[in-house]
């Protein structure tokens, strides 16, 4: 094995502290990464260009599907028009915001919950049902309780991912290793003590996780208000496209929503590797 | 001993029964799925022609479902899911503008004006348009009909929309009722039977009637893909048969009769809300007497949105609509 790559002086091998082996171990991880970006963005390309083909072609109806050539024209005519940032930040405000506090209110009554248990064991049914009610089918109702603005959307978005989020963090806390509240308790450790110095810590994978869950709820939510009520944004211009038939304007916001999507999951991996690299 | 006499009957009863079985002729209908933009009393000749029977008459067995909004309505025909489609007119010009080939084809028109009425919270009776000055309106969606005849109505008396009235265009359709007696808005624009709904709540009032100011505009027509007006022309010379019988149906009876027919299609609806949002209807002329759409119509049609700006050409009347059955419907049917 260690043949085929490349020869390393013993001086290397003792300055690095690593072995011949591990080198070329390092070295293929590093190239596997560089191999699957390449692909990853290859499978782009080649979606891109298929599409373009096919639509042409008009073996799919590019009336129904649009191409990514209408697509592009569509965000230069709405760059033209200035409004293109507009509508974009508009949507990604929201859901910034209902994300945050999604995540906050998520993990403070799951504190609570984990607190007292008493208070748990009557809440849990109601939990449930809560969660498995369709809130989609109660945008109406938000609007006449809440008035139609852009806070029936952070309301929305909140109905649809706060319970997930507050349940898998909850879970999590109470997941954690028994032995460890036990030591702190040994040594008197008051129930704040144990909060802080055991449960939070332990629960940063589980924390990551529920804000993983809770990116693509708030982004589902956001875009569930928007066709609710909205004068802004990609959801509204999903609305009006499909209103008009100007359906390539609904399938160049489909596809900001996945970038923007993509790339408020991508800030949480971020968060993951800086947390963790702590941790370890 | 006994046994055996009662058996005899019995018997004859099963034989008479098989019988009269066999004598029936099975009647063979054709399915026709027709997706209709909302339920509305405003459509009542539709709805009396499949109660009293016309379509059954043509051998045509109606499957109808709400598309809720002229967008669905629209996917729905061009997607295959429905037959026929029933929505306003616009819906075809902008499919045929963006392009597509096979787009839909507009063969016979069922209401002519808007159908909404301009709800506000107290009751006016010297409504004047011009009250409306700084004033919001819930109106639907931007570029439905609801909306661009509104502003078409409010030009024509002389107020700007967007800078003398502002159109609320912000809310999901079937949000803005609720949302108005939330509190929301000063005014709203809602159609039949919705609106008489309302004022039988005490929740609102109507305080203007859009029909009455709108025009002849064709508000909602039937459409189907220009391959199916290819392939199935018998198919919907039935259909537009009997949409006609409903229409002079209509023409002819009193809106409590109307009432009586729709009845079944508006179950939980009080008859005396049915019979006023009949009248508001019959009042304004909302029921065309034939299924004709024609050019003049059209291009008025047409015309309003594009001063509304969510029209950039216009097309031609030849490609998006067809009178042939329509005319056709109304030499036979006497």
């Amino acid at each position: 094995m260690f043949k085929q790559g490349h020869e390393s002086t013993p001086d290397e091998t003792k300055k690095s502290n690593l072995s011949l082996e591990h080198i070329e171990y390092l070295r293929r991880v590093r190239m596997e990464k560089i191999y699957i970006r390449v692909i990853q963005f290859l499978i782009v390309v080649f979606a891109l260009g298929l599409w373009e083909l096919c639509a042409n072609a008009k073996i799919v109806d590019p009336f129904i599907t649009s191409q990514p050539s209408r697509v592009f024209k569509t965000m230069l005519r709405l760059y033209e028009e200035g409004v293109l940032f507009h509508h974009i930040g508009v949507t990604c405000l929201e859901a910034i915001v209902a994300f945050v506090l999604g995540t906050l209110l998520g993990t403070m009554i799951a504190i609570i919950l984990w607190w007292s248990e008493f208070l748990y064991k009557i809440l849990e049914p109601y939990l449930v049902v809560l969660n498995s009610l369709p809130k989609i089918a109660l945008g109406p109702v938000f609007i006449v309780w809440i008035g139609a603005g852009p806070s029936v959307i952070i309301v929305m978005t909140l109905a649809i991912s706060l319970i997930v989020t507050t349940l898998e963090v909850l879970n999590g806390f109470l997941a954690i290793d028994e032995d460890k509240i036990k030591l702190v308790q040994t040594f008197g450790g008051t129930k704040l003590q144990v909060l802080t110095k055991v449960i939070l810590p332990a629960s940063a994978p589980t924390f990551i996780n529920a804000l993983k869950i809770n990116v693509g709820l708030s982004w589902v939510g956001v875009i569930v208000g928007e066709f609710l009520v909205s004068k802004a944004g990609l959801g509204y211009l999903i609305v009006y496209g499909g209103q008009v038939f100007k359906l390539d304007l609904v399938m160049t916001s489909v596809i900001i929503l996945g970038v923007a999507a993509t790339v408020m999951y991508q800030g949480v991996v971020l968060l993951e590797k800086i947390l963790l690299r702590n941790k370890v | 001993m006994r046994t055996k006499f009662i058996l005899i009957p019995i018997v004859l009863m099963l034989c008479l029964s098989l019988v009269l079985s066999g004598c029936s002729k099975p009647q063979v209908l054709t399915k026709v799925k027709l997706s209709e933009v909302t339920h509305s009393i405003f459509y009542a000749p539709q709805y009396v022609a499949m109660t009293q029977g016309f379509f059954k008459e043509e051998g045509l067995d109606i499957e109808l479902s709400n598309g809720a909004g002229a967008d669905k309505v629209m996917t729905a025909v061009l997607s295959g899911q429905a037959d026929i489609g029933f929505a306003g007119p616009e819906a075809s010009v902008y499919v045929y503008n963006q392009g597509k080939e096979d787009h839909s084809v507009v063969f016979a028109q069922l209401t002519t004006g808007d159908g909404t009425f301009l709800m506000g919270r107290k009751a006016d009776p010297d409504f004047k348009w011009s009250d409306l000055q700084g004033k919001t309106v819930i109106g639907g969606r931007k570029g439905g009909m609801p909306a661009i005849v509104l502003q078409y109505v409010l030009s024509k008396n002389g107020l700007t929309a967007g800078k003398d009235v502002f159109i609320d265009t912000s809310m999901q359709f079937a949000a803005m009722p609720g949302a108005f007696i939330g509190g929301q808005g000063d005014y709203a624009i809602i159609f039949e039977p919705t609106a008489s709904s309302m004022v039988k709540e005490g929740k609102a009032y109507i305080v203007a009637s859009l029909g009455k100011e709108s025009g002849e505009v064709p508000y909602t027509a039937y459409f189907t893909k220009k391959s199916s007006i290819d392939s199935n022309p018998e198919l919907l010379q039935k259909f537009t048969n009997a949409i006609y019988k409903g229409q002079r149906w209509v023409a002819n009876h009193t809106p409590e009769e109307i009432a009586q027919a729709i009845k079944p299609q508006f179950p939980e609806e009080n008859e005396q809300v049915l019979v006023s949002s009949v009248k508001h209807y019959q009042e304004q002329n909302s029921w065309k007497t034939d299924p004709v759409l024609s050019e003049k119509d059209f291009y008025l049609l047409q015309q309003i949105i594009k001063d509304a700006g969510e029209l950039d050409k216009i097309a031609p009347y030849e490609e998006v609509v067809t009178k042939k059955f329509a005319e056709i419907t109304m030499k036979n049917i006497k």
